[in-house]
């Protein structure tokens, strides 16, 4: 049988711990708990572990299940708390609402059943011990509930309260205990030498409790469902405690007249009910008699008939049944405690008059039983029944009709607009107005008022009272005297309700039980004893320094270290549990408040994955800021700025990320974009970013956007980017001029780039290069820093350079400056020109403006200019134009006109040829490439308006007054040099042309035998020209006679047929000028066949064969003088 | 876990009934009761009424009434309600012999929500239960009415994740809405 249970209990469990539907698995558990507690309880301790282990299960109703459970394995067997009460204590703090709500209803059974145990049990053990000490933590943190934010959780609290009241006092002769509760733990069950419980202590716990329950019922602001609940707990205490019946009736007394003023009409109208339906309950009780004047009223207050009232009045044989279960020491007792219960009586009259006044049996033992009860009320809460009884009586004498009238008329003053919910269903019409009962009436409900606000002669009195009773009560719970005291007074007492007494010795009381002298002698030594030692204490005052043991301050660090770096440490626990931004929150201000040590640790941690957790960094710095400027409330709002350390953070934070390999992510351009404050050390360590090669490029970029984005240090920002515009580093200046020049298109930029690079351009006229050039670090600069060098003039341009493109305007200031320095200068300026001026174009307006209005002295850059412009396009019309007005207005060097030549018309090109030539002959080259096109791109075909045959005649054509021959003949040679221009048809054409001019070009022959040596295939070309020179009997031209001379000795033997048809002596002359022609022209008469020969004149033939010398005069004057480079060799 | 009500009127037969119908036909957990002696039902004139003892079966009186004036207890509809009765449960119960446990106790009359609190019950578990009260006049129509009420009060109540905090609310905004007066009040088991 037990087999097949813990068969089934394992399956249970096991199915419970599955994943499934969460009912399912309560039932399951259910099941379980059957199963161990009502079939077989032997097996509780073999499944106790196992079912435990579900309070941490997910689902809130699984985990209220066991609490269910946990609660029915300790009403089986007690001594189960020990093992269970770690899991209570640990469900208490659940985060389910309804699970606390659950454990502190279970914890009301628990608590109480814990209580009894122990009260019985010898056990003492540690285990015990320390359970017991949880227990007390346990109710603790459950009182503190009562200020919770939940109604239900407020609800239940007050039920364990109420249930800690009950257990934590005594019960007495009258208490009414509903059956269900009988067997329930009381103090009186509970030894006064218990090992770990001690009686006096728990008892003032339960009157604490108590007190703290009336004034919370009391509390203004309660719901009304908290109301009714406290009022329900504080009328259960006082059927159970009748002891409390007073304070009970009194509270009810104050909370009719004080409902809390948040509750609404319907609420109104509950509670009063409820107020009603519990004091009906109470008026039924014995130990309410002496309050049934004060309850009667209350009840017609809220309505009740009298008919409802009579009904609930204690029946009459209540009494006997009282007296039967008096004990006997109490009866022998009676006799003494008529007589002072008669004085007593005496005492209260004035205030209580109300009880003959209503006509209720004032009996004899009646009475005394009322009254005895009333006594113990006061003497365990005397102040607030006194307080009020006192002021009560002490109003009533002065409730005079004037008086009544002068309150109701001031009160008028402070009637409130809408008539509250409160007043409405309270007022209930004045019936016995006037009449002593409701004068008095009256008088309680302004006495109950008055001490509630604080005021009256009751609570002055009471109020003084209180605090030697404090005292005294204080000094009770070391409870030597008392317990010797009370030690000899319990004797056979027990359980009878003068047991209360003994435990407030300081209460003379005149109606006890007990021997009256014997108490009260060592009640009165009592209070005379303790006093003045109680005293003595309070005159040390408490002070934490004496009580706690300072920390050694390495250990002080350690631990606050050591804490750090679990806060450090708790990353992923914090994001999964949504608090991530509390740790954020808590370790910027701890390393913002701390020293050195904290900032450290966080740094390396942060850099450690810097990606990750680049937000820490950033939040720490924001911290810092907020810190610097004093924001925040818990410094001294007087404190000073102090940036310090809020630029050593940034500072730091700045060098880590430059340092890391890896600039991909941008951490550090965000956290100076992002920095609420860029101090002046951060900015030198951007610089410092900015000049290394490799990141240049996003410390430029980080420029940009600081330029753009912190508007207030615009300038400044610019000013640092401008400066690297100038830097040695290539890859820096080239960065720096992107952005600058990115920059420059903003309209607001415009003018301080404009400006500055203007500034460096004029730096350039100075003297020696400008200190800015080398920034910060002069000394590592290689630049000579007293002499312009040419590494220095180039950096002081390239900004200037870059912008012009964008700006032709710019080019008017730099011819200015050029005009202005020296020739070192000039000639870099004009290197360095190409790529701006390309950039902008010929047709620049503003660049027309400058070759125009070219300033003296800036001519090269102006021709400089020019040539670049035109050296891969064909120059425009309008630069042509004002280079040729420039040319002919202002200056005549030919060399301006060079680029535009081929804008030029032919006639002004021919004109300005011997100029051009004389040129030196890189120029003279540079001037026939542009006239033959050489070096046009194949994209822009050259368009000449001169046309290369035209050029080589025009070059003939140059009158030796104009340009010396030798000039023309180089000038000639390079044309020839052009075989691809100048083939063999164009020179053709050329010889063709030539030949007709008259008198023929002195360089014509020069040109025929140069056309020959390169094309030896015209020879029947040239032959023919030979023949036409012929008859243009050339040889009247020395010149071109000397060349037919040797143009005939180099055509040999095509020549020989025309040497025969010269006049004999011409053909004389050639013999005698190139006698080797002579064998060669016989060889060719002798191959000839006779009619040819016969052809030949006779005279030819004669000179031919005759050898002799005779040469006529004429030929030999007209001999050219003999030049070194002499034609002939060609 | 859904919420346990219960609803009670003096009889069990018209009141409590129409909202057990309604807000069981609705899903929710429920169930009726009377508070009275006895079971109440109208007779030939008001001082005659029809009078049984809390186990007779609604049967029973369905029988007994038709048996007696068909035409009569047809007319006034009682016939007709005897008739949904013995269809929801077999006989009426009385509220006072009842040990199940409620998470909301509606009531109908200011005289049952009395009887009710001070039902003294045997107190062990100290759980909550809410004690509500609707005054509800004795007839058909009326029963009607507030056996919607109830059953959207009902509902609201289930959809909280909390009832004894959010149950304040709850109510004093239905009480603005119904233009009804309600009590209400805790009890502890």
């Amino acid at each position: 049988m037990s087999e097949n249970i813990q068969e089934t209990i394992v399956e249970l469990i096991n199915q419970a711990s599955l994943y499934g539907k969460d009912t399912v698995r309560v039932q399951h558990l259910r099941h379980v708990q059957e199963l161990i507690l009502r079939k077989d309880p032997s097996l509780l301790d073999n499944f106790l572990e196992e079912v435990l282990g579900f309070q941490s299960d997910k689902s809130p109703e699984v985990r209220k299940t066991i609490i269910s459970f946990i609660e029915e394995a300790c009403q089986h067997d007690p001594e189960v708390i020990v093992k269970v009460i770690d899991s209570l204590q640990l469900l208490l703090y659940d985060d389910n609402i309804l699970v606390q709500k659950k454990l502190v209803v279970s914890m009301i059974t628990i608590y109480r059943l814990t209580l009894k145990w122990l009260s019985k049990s010898r056990l003492s053990d540690e285990n015990v011990r320390s359970m017991w000490k949880s227990m007390a933590n346990v109710k603790n943190s459950i009182i503190t509930k009562l200020d919770s934010d939940n109604d239900g959780l407020r609800t239940v609290a007050i039920k364990f309260i109420e249930m800690l009241a009950l257990v934590l006092s005594r019960r007495s002769q009258d208490s009414i205990i509903p059956a269900s509760n009988e067997q329930d733990f009381s103090l009186n069950l509970l030894q006064e030498d218990h090992r770990i419980l001690c009686r006096n202590k728990l008892e003032q716990e339960g009157k604490d409790v108590m007190e703290k329950l009336l004034e919370f019922t009391l509390s203004q602001h309660l719901s009304s469902v908290n109301l009714i609940a406290a009022m329900g707990a504080i009328a259960n205490i006082a059927r159970q405690r009748p002891d409390y019946m007073s304070r009970v009736v009194q509270t009810f007394e104050a909370l009719q007249v004080n409902l809390p003023p948040t509750l609404v009409d319907s609420q109104v109208s509950s509670v009063r009910k409820i107020i009603k339906l519990k004091l009906l309950s109470l008026l039924k009780h014995p130990a309410s008699l002496d309050f049934q004047p004060q309850i009667t009223t209350l009840l017609t207050d809220l309505g009740a008939t009298q008919a409802e009232v009579l009904k609930h009045l204690p029946k009459g044989p209540t009494e006997p049944k009282r007296k039967l279960t008096l004990s006997n020491n109490e009866i022998n007792a009676k006799k003494s405690k008529l007589s002072t219960d008669d004085v007593h009586m005496f005492d209260k009259d004035d205030s209580n008059s109300g009880i003959s006044g209503k006509g209720i049996s004032p009996g004899g033992a009646h009475g005394s039983s009322g009254s005895s009860t009333s006594t113990h009320s006061s003497s365990s809460h005397p102040q607030h029944q006194t307080a009020i009884d006192i002021t009560a009586a002490d109003l009533v004498g002065k409730l005079s009709i004037g008086n009544v009238v002068d309150l109701v008329l001031v009160s008028m003053l402070h009637l409130p607009e809408k008539m509250p919910a409160s007043f409405q269903s309270t007022y209930t019409p004045i019936a016995a107005a006037g009449t002593p009962a409701q004068i008095e009436h009256l008088a309680r409900l302004l006495g109950a008022q008055l001490t509630a606000a604080g005021y009256g002669k009751g609570y002055e009195l009471m109020k003084s009272q209180q605090q030697v009773k404090t005292s005294v009560d204080n000094d009770m719970d070391d409870g030597k005297l008392v317990s010797n005291s009370a030690g000899v007074a319990r004797d056979g007492a027990y359980p009878s309700s003068s047991a209360d007494v003994e435990s407030k010795p300081n209460v003379l009381s005149a109606g006890d039980n007990e021997s009256n002298d014997m108490l009260s002698t060592t009640a009165g030594l009592t209070t005379m004893s303790t006093i003045p030692g109680v005293q003595q204490k309070k005159m040390k005052p408490f002070k934490l320094a004496d009580a706690i043991k300072p920390i050694e301050y390495d250990e002080m660090q350690r631990m606050s270290t050591d804490s750090f770096y679990r806060i450090l440490n708790s990353e992923d626990v914090c994001e999964t549990a949504g608090v991530g931004h509390v740790r954020k929150k808590t370790m910027t201000s701890l390393v913002c408040l701390s020293e050195r040590s904290f900032r450290d640790i966080y740094e390396d941690y942060i850099f450690a994955e810097v990606r990750k957790r680049y937000d820490l960094a950033f939040a720490w710095l924001y911290q810092e800021y907020v810190y610097a400027n004093g924001y925040l409330s818990i410094l001294d709002p007087n404190k000073r700025k102090d940036f310090t350390k809020y630029d050593d953070t940034l500072c730091r934070l700045l060098d880590y990320l430059q340092e890391k390999p890896d600039q991909r992510d941008g951490l550090f351009s965000r956290l100076l974009t992002s920095a609420p404050l860029i101090t002046d050390n951060a900015l030198l360590v951007l610089k410092r970013y900015c000049q290394d090669e490799n990141r240049c490029q996003f410390g430029m970029n980080t420029l940009r956007d600081l330029v753009f984005r912190r508007v207030n240090m615009r300038e400044k920002f610019l000013d640092i980017l401008l400066d690297f515009t100038h830097n040695e580093n290539n890859s820096v200046r080239s960065n720096a001029i992107r952005i600058a020049k990115s920059l420059y298109e903003k309209e607001d930029f415009r003018q301080s780039i404009e400006r500055h690079a203007l500034k460096f351009l004029k730096h350039l006229t100075a003297s020696q290069p400008p200190e800015a050039l080398f920034g910060e670090d002069k000394k590592t600069s290689t630049i000579p820093a007293d002499t312009w060098t040419e590494e220095s003039i180039r950096l002081c341009l390239p900004l200037y350079l870059n912008l012009m493109p964008l700006n032709h305007q710019l080019i008017q200031p730099l011819a200015t400056v050029y005009t202005a320095v020296n020739g070192d200068i000039k000639r870099v300026i004009s290197r360095v020109l190409e790529i701006p001026v390309r950039g902008m174009g010929m047709n620049s307006p503003e660049l027309l403006k400058l070759v125009e209005n070219c300033p003296k002295g800036a001519e090269t850059l102006v021709t400089r200019i020019i040539s670049i412009l035109t050296e891969q396009t064909a120059p425009s019309p309008a630069l042509v134009e004002k280079v040729r007005d420039l040319y002919q207005k202002r200056v005549s060097d030919v060399r301006f006109l060079i680029p535009v030549l081929t804008g030029l018309e032919k006639r002004e090109i021919i004109s300005a040829l011997p100029k051009l030539i004389k040129q030196s002959p890189p120029v003279v080259k540079e001037v026939f490439n542009r006239l033959l096109g050489l070096n046009a791109s194949p994209e822009a075909p050259h368009t000449s308006p001169i046309l290369p045959f035209e050029l080589l005649v025009a070059l003939h054509q140059i009158s030796p007054e104009e340009c010396e021959l030798k000039t023309v003949m180089n000038a000639t040679t390079l044309c020839f040099n052009e075989r691809t221009i100048y083939t063999h048809n164009v020179l053709a054409i050329v010889i063709q042309q030539l030949v007709d001019i008259n008198p023929i070009p002195v360089l014509f022959m020069r040109t025929v035998l140069q056309a020959l040596s390169f094309y030896p295939k015209m020879v029947g070309f040239v032959m023919n020209i030979l023949q036409r020179l012929i008859t243009k009997q050339a040889w009247k031209q020395a010149r071109i006679w000397e060349g037919f001379i040797k143009c005939c000795q180099k055509t040999r033997p095509h020549s020989f047929p025309l040497l025969i048809r010269l006049p004999p002596p011409q053909l004389k002359h050639v013999l005698q000028t190139a006698p080797e022609l002579r064998e060669g022209l016989i060889r060719h008469i002798r191959s000839m066949s006779a009619p040819q020969r016969s052809s030949i004149p006779s005279s030819i033939l004669s000179v031919i064969e005759d050898n002799s010398e005779t040469v006529s005069p004429e030929i030999r004057i007209q001999t050219i003088p003999t030049t070194t480079s002499a034609p002939t060799e060609q | 876990m859904p919420l346990r009500y219960a609803v009670v009127c003096s009889s069990n037969q018209n009141r409590s009934m129409e909202a057990h119908n309604l807000m069981n036909k609705r899903g929710l957990i429920v169930r009726s009761f009377g508070s009275g002696q006895q079971v109440k039902l109208p007779g030939t004139s008001l001082e005659k009424p029809n009078i049984y003892t809390f186990d007779t079966t609604y049967d029973f009186m369905y029988k007994d009434l038709y048996n007696k004036d068909a035409n009569l207890y047809t007319q006034n509809g009682v016939l007709h309600m005897l008739d949904r009765n013995r269809r929801i449960k077999e006989k009426p119960e009385r509220f006072q012999d009842c040990r199940e446990r409620f998470d909301v106790i509606f009531t109908v009359e200011e005289r049952i929500f009395d009887q009710v609190m001070e039902e003294n019950r045997e107190k062990r578990t100290n759980e909550i239960v809410h004690v509500i009260n609707i005054d509800v006049i004795d007839n058909p129509e009326d029963a009607t009415v507030a056996a919607f009420m109830l059953c959207e009060l009902g509902q609201k109540l289930n959809a909280t994740e909390d009832l004894d905090n959010s149950i304040n609310e709850i109510l004093i905004e239905f009480e603005q809405k119904n233009k009804q007066t309600i009590l209400h009040a805790v009890s502890f088991y």
